[in-house]
């Protein structure tokens, strides 16, 4: 896939900039979490959308090139003096977003940047914090997001949104009240292209309902994932069997009244009656490419996962299907008990299957 | 479904049921069974609860018309084999019950002398479940006709008690069964081959003027001619039981064995289709596969004696042999055909239970026409063998795969002592009937058509078809007739009113045949969970549902049914209701379909699609679409009486939906 030809044409060592194959959990203090994660599906051979990550050092890079150093510092001082310590963030806000880039790292990440936007048009950055424990990375959240970059200037100017939010108001309380040290947090950035959604949804590799593991469910609709996870919309649905690699059920829903997009600028809206909104939003050989995906992602993870997922407008079967997310799923289900007949001989089997029947 | 409830007892049914699979008999039994609540005898609802469809229902046997001109039908079968029309304890049992019309096997008007299959089966198929292996929940299945077509409901056992008891019997028998089930198949092969060779060695010949001298000199103390042609009769009705009774012998504990492997697939598995499960048991040989084997056979043998080209101008039988009798080359491949013969084209092109349905031997013009096809499809270079190798490696890696999936070590082991078992049995599952429904049915009606001329000598009939409307109780009546008053010297009596008793028969059938009746009588059950039901007949509440509303909506443009085969296709409908008509279809075309059978199967190589009124994803027509990798929805209940030829239609084998695009 071309994820994978391009990062090793660009494939560096000790730069402020990491590749795909640079990311994973044992850096994760340096490519944080979200890359870290993205790192980890790439090698599961997970369709990702191509992106690179600028490291925690690069962030301490731009924090040193601009001496913002004793600045932040000083929020130790002030951390029981609110009014102050409030005009302290929007200083240093301020500072960062005025900022320049020290001339390598913004070579580096120019460079980087250049290679996807070609092929992409629009990429997303994301901040990737790196953040050591579960408890923190639930707040990661709160960190900046933004879609629709389409040149080195907005480029540039997410990238300070991202270290400018390391310093907001919340994230700051939030660390104060976890006693974190405030020079201890960095952040590094993923830069992701993104993917032009014609449809999207979410993929289990086991039932979730009932802990199957022989099937692969999928739900998808039209435009970004929001349709399907918000459930504001009936999804198409697929069993595809991981046996034989076929969809072995399908529901197409009449009913999708909704979409979401993104515009150019990054926006996202939602489309209320696409026309679309009765048409099936995927077919059955995207469906199980997907499937086969995730299979290769569940053994590579050992364990069953919950996927999202997204396929691009303009790129071409098979290379239209990108994976963006994949956590564990935990099913709590009587399907991992051991059957009843086991602790039967074959006859007493035979007579149970008599006199109970069969649920079909 | 996940939320229909498991009823505890339920099911029992299974093995009622029994019956089935790829290709079988009468098999497959359902059973539904719901028991109305108003009924008195404190009937409860054992397989199925009733109660939500409260307003709709099937009509009770005693509300259903009978049609004009079908007025005396209950004359031609036995009191016992027909609903009461008369208030009284036996109707209101037979009202308390939902029976199903039988459409598997007996999907046309009952003619009285081929009601003698269904009598066969309702004996063999219950005493095996009830007295002989003694299936603790299950008794056996009630038959009773209907304007002449048969409609069946399975009885269980109701006290719990009795279940207890019957288990002790039910697994030192059944248990004896399986654990000596090769052998005993392999004893079982050869006494069906010898009933039906007793069936075949039968001879019905003329009474003579006067009896032969042996008579008296060898002081035979009989008259021999009479009294071996009215001996022979019945010893033919009695082989001919008897190998129903093979029929039955190991097939209801096929059917458990199978069952077995199946729950436990659904349990560890819940979505896994049904047709994974019968492809890992299935076998790749069935002798049920020879005849149209034989035909692959002979049409690479035509093709190798450089003989295509006589195939090819597709002469008919008679003129093809007489073409190929003018070479060398012509009487070596006629010699190969011989060997064919018997008994693989001893074969019906139906269920098996109708004499009309054309068998093969008897009109050799339909395997010709299917190794002519083979032999066009030689020339064009295209193969023509069936791909055993990988369907044997597919069967094993699907088993692996899915033995891959379970963690458990005791549950590995269940799955491979299940599947070991229910691969032990499927074999007889699968060849049972060619010897009862093909080889030994045609035996059955070539004897029944001996006597048929004997009777029309004699005036009884006067054509030698007309025998198939008496009933074999009527039949041995109308011999003795036949003998006594060749013995008083006298014409036999039935001369003088069988003949017009015929010709009213005859009306009364094609009346019937017009005017089909409910596909189920008495209330519907709430909730199906039995298995052979669905699997088999595809009857389910959706089904139900579909039929309540399919009887009074004729002009639907969109059918749904069992998506059997997966898979889309589109072509124009060929409705074929009778097994004589397959020679109709075309490449290209949608097969419209009651019910397929295996005989039809190199019909599957020329046609897109398959859409069938009756089945479930385990019927034949699903398993030979799955082969041959065509669409097909099953089990739509009206496809044949709402689809005519011609009309465009798009068959989706994945949801089970077939939509009428244009006419």
């Amino acid at each position: 896939m071309g994820t994978r030809v391009w990062s090793k044409f660009l494939g560096s060592r000790n730069s402020f900039i990491k590749f795909p194959e640079e990311c994973s959990a044992r850096n994760v203090h340096e490519v944080g979490g979200k890359a870290s994660s993205l790192g980890e599906l790439y090698k599961a051979n997970a369709p990702v959308p191509p992106f690179f990550v600028v490291t925690s050092d690069g962030f301490k890079e731009f924090i040193n090139f601009n001496n913002l150093h004793p600045l932040i510092t000083r929020l130790e001082t002030v951390r029981h003096d609110e009014a102050k310590m409030l005009q302290l963030l929007q200083d240093i806000r301020l500072r960062i977003m005025s900022a320049d880039f020290p001339p390598i790292l913004g070579k580096e990440i120019q460079v980087a940047f250049q290679k996807i936007i070609n092929s992409w048009q629009t990429v997303a950055v994301r901040s990737s914090a790196t953040l050591e424990d579960a408890s923190e990375a639930s707040f990661a959240g709160q960190y900046e997001s933004f879609l629709g970059i389409r040149n080195t200037v907005q480029l540039f100017d997410a990238v300070r949104k991202c270290y400018a939010s390391l310093f907001n108001d919340r994230a700051v309380i939030y660390r104060n009240r976890m006693n974190r040290n405030h020079t201890d947090v960095h952040m590094a950035i993923v830069v992701q292209s993104l993917v032009r959604a014609r449809s999207a949804g979410v993929m289990f590799t086991v039932n979730p309902l009932n802990g199957d593991p022989s099937v692969t469910v999928i739900e998808s609709s039209w435009g970004l994932g929001e349709a399907v996870v918000k459930g504001e919309v009936i999804p198409d649905s697929y069993v595809i069997s991981k046996v034989t690699g076929e969809v072995v059920k399908s529901h197409s829903s009449r009913n999708k009244p909704v979409k979401y997009e993104v515009l150019h600028d990054g926006t996202v809206v939602k489309v209320e009656n696409p026309p679309e909104a009765t048409e099936v939003s995927l077919s059955n050989k995207e469906a199980e490419l997907l499937a086969e995906i995730g299979n290769e992602m569940e053994r590579y993870f050992g364990a069953p996962q919950d996927i999202e997922w997204v396929v691009d407008k303009r790129c071409k079967h098979p290379d239209n299907i990108f994976v963006v997310q994949s956590r564990p799923v935990t099913v709590n289900s009587t399907i991992s008990k051991r059957s009843t007949q086991s602790s039967l001989t074959l006859m007493d089997r035979i007579l149970q299957t008599l006199l109970t029947g069969t649920r079909v | 479904m996940s939320n229909f409830p498991v009823l505890k007892n339920g099911l029992l049914n299974l093995i009622f049921t029994l019956c089935t699979v790829p290709f079988d008999g009468p098999s497959a039994f359902f059973h539904i069974f719901l028991m109305r609540k108003e009924f008195k005898r404190g009937w409860e609802n054992r397989f199925i609860r009733c109660s939500g469809m409260a307003d709709k229902k099937f009509p009770y046997p005693q509300e259903v018309e009978t049609p004009n001109g079908a007025e005396g039908w209950e004359e031609m079968y036995p009191k016992f084999y027909t609903f009461s029309s008369e208030a009284g304890p036996k109707r209101d049992w037979e009202s308390s019950l939902f029976w199903f019309q039988d459409g598997m096997h007996h999907g046309e008007p009952l003619y009285p002398l081929d009601a003698i299959h269904s009598m066969a089966w309702q004996w063999a198929l219950s005493s095996y479940n009830s007295r002989t292996f003694v299936v603790p929940p299950a008794l056996g299945i009630a038959h009773r006709v209907l304007n002449c077509y048969l409609y069946i409901t399975p009885i269980p056992v109701l006290d719990q008690k009795e279940v207890q008891r019957r288990v002790e019997y039910f697994m030192k028998r059944a248990g004896y069964y399986y654990q000596n089930w090769n052998k005993i198949f392999e004893e079982w092969k050869v006494n069906a081959e010898k009933i039906v060779k007793e069936m075949e060695s039968l001879e019905f010949n003329d009474l003579p003027e006067f009896e032969p001298e042996e008579v008296v000199f060898k002081h035979m103390g009989v008259s021999k001619s009479s009294f071996t042609l009215y001996e022979n009769y019945h010893k033919l009705v009695l082989q001919h039981f008897k190998l129903w009774q093979k029929h039955f012998e190991m097939l209801n504990l096929g059917y458990a064995a199978y069952l077995t492997f199946y729950t436990f697939c659904k349990e560890k598995f819940p979505g896994i289709p049904d047709q994974h499960i019968t492809r890992m048991v299935a076998g790749i040989e069935s002798i049920l596969f020879r005849p149209d084997q034989e035909c692959r056979r002979l049409a690479k043998a035509a093709v190798e004696l450089n003989l295509s080209s006589i195939f090819q101008k597709r002469l008919g039988y008679e003129k093809t042999v007489e073409e190929l009798s003018k070479s060398e080359k012509g009487r070596k491949w006629l010699e190969e055909l011989e060997k064919s013969k018997y008994p693989w084209f001893y074969y019906a092109t139906g269920a098996g239970f109708f004499h009309t349905e054309p068998r093969w031997i008897d009109n050799l013009d339909i395997p010709l026409s299917f190794i002519t096809d083979y032999v066009e499809k030689l020339v064009k270079n295209e193969n023509i063998e069936l791909p055993t190798e990988k369907l044997r490696r597919e069967r094993e890696e699907l088993a692996q795969k899915y033995k891959a999936l379970l963690k458990d070590p005791q549950d590995i082991k269940t799955f491979e002592e299940n599947l070991q078992l229910a691969r032990t049995v499927f074999p007889y599952v699968e060849d049972h009937n060619f010897y009862v429904e093909h080889w030994g049915h045609t035996i059955w009606y070539r004897k029944v058509r001996e006597i048929g001329s004997l009777l029309v000598k004699h005036g009884i009939i006067r054509n030698v078809d007309d025998i198939f409307y008496m009933n074999w109780f009527e039949l041995s009546q109308a011999l003795y007739d036949v003998c006594a008053n060749w013995a008083v010297g006298v014409e036999p009596a039935g001369k003088h009113y069988w003949p017009s008793e015929i010709e009213r028969r005859k009306k009364i059938i094609e009346t019937c045949r017009k005017n089909r009746p409910p596909p189920a009588l008495g209330k519907p059950p709430e909730v199906i969970t039995e298995p052979f039901t669905i699997m088999l007949w595809g009857i389910t509440k959706d089904r139900i549902d579909q039929w309540l509303s399919g009887a009074t909506q004729k002009d639907l443009n969109r059918l749904s049914g069992m998506p059997a085969s997966p898979g889309v296709a589109e072509g124009p409908a060929r409705v074929i209701l009778s097994a004589e008509e397959i020679v109709k279809v075309k490449e290209g075309e949608i097969l419209v379909a009651p019910i397929t059978a295996p005989s039809w199967n190199p019909v599957f190589t020329k046609i897109k699609a398959t859409v069938t009124d009756i089945g479930g994803i385990m019927s034949h027509t699903a398993i030979v679409c799955r082969e041959y990798g065509l669409p097909a929805v099953v089990g739509t209940g009206f496809a044949t009486t709402i689809i005519k030829d011609g009309m465009r239609l798009r068959v989706d084998g994945n949801e089970g939906v077939v939509e009428i695009l244009g006419v």
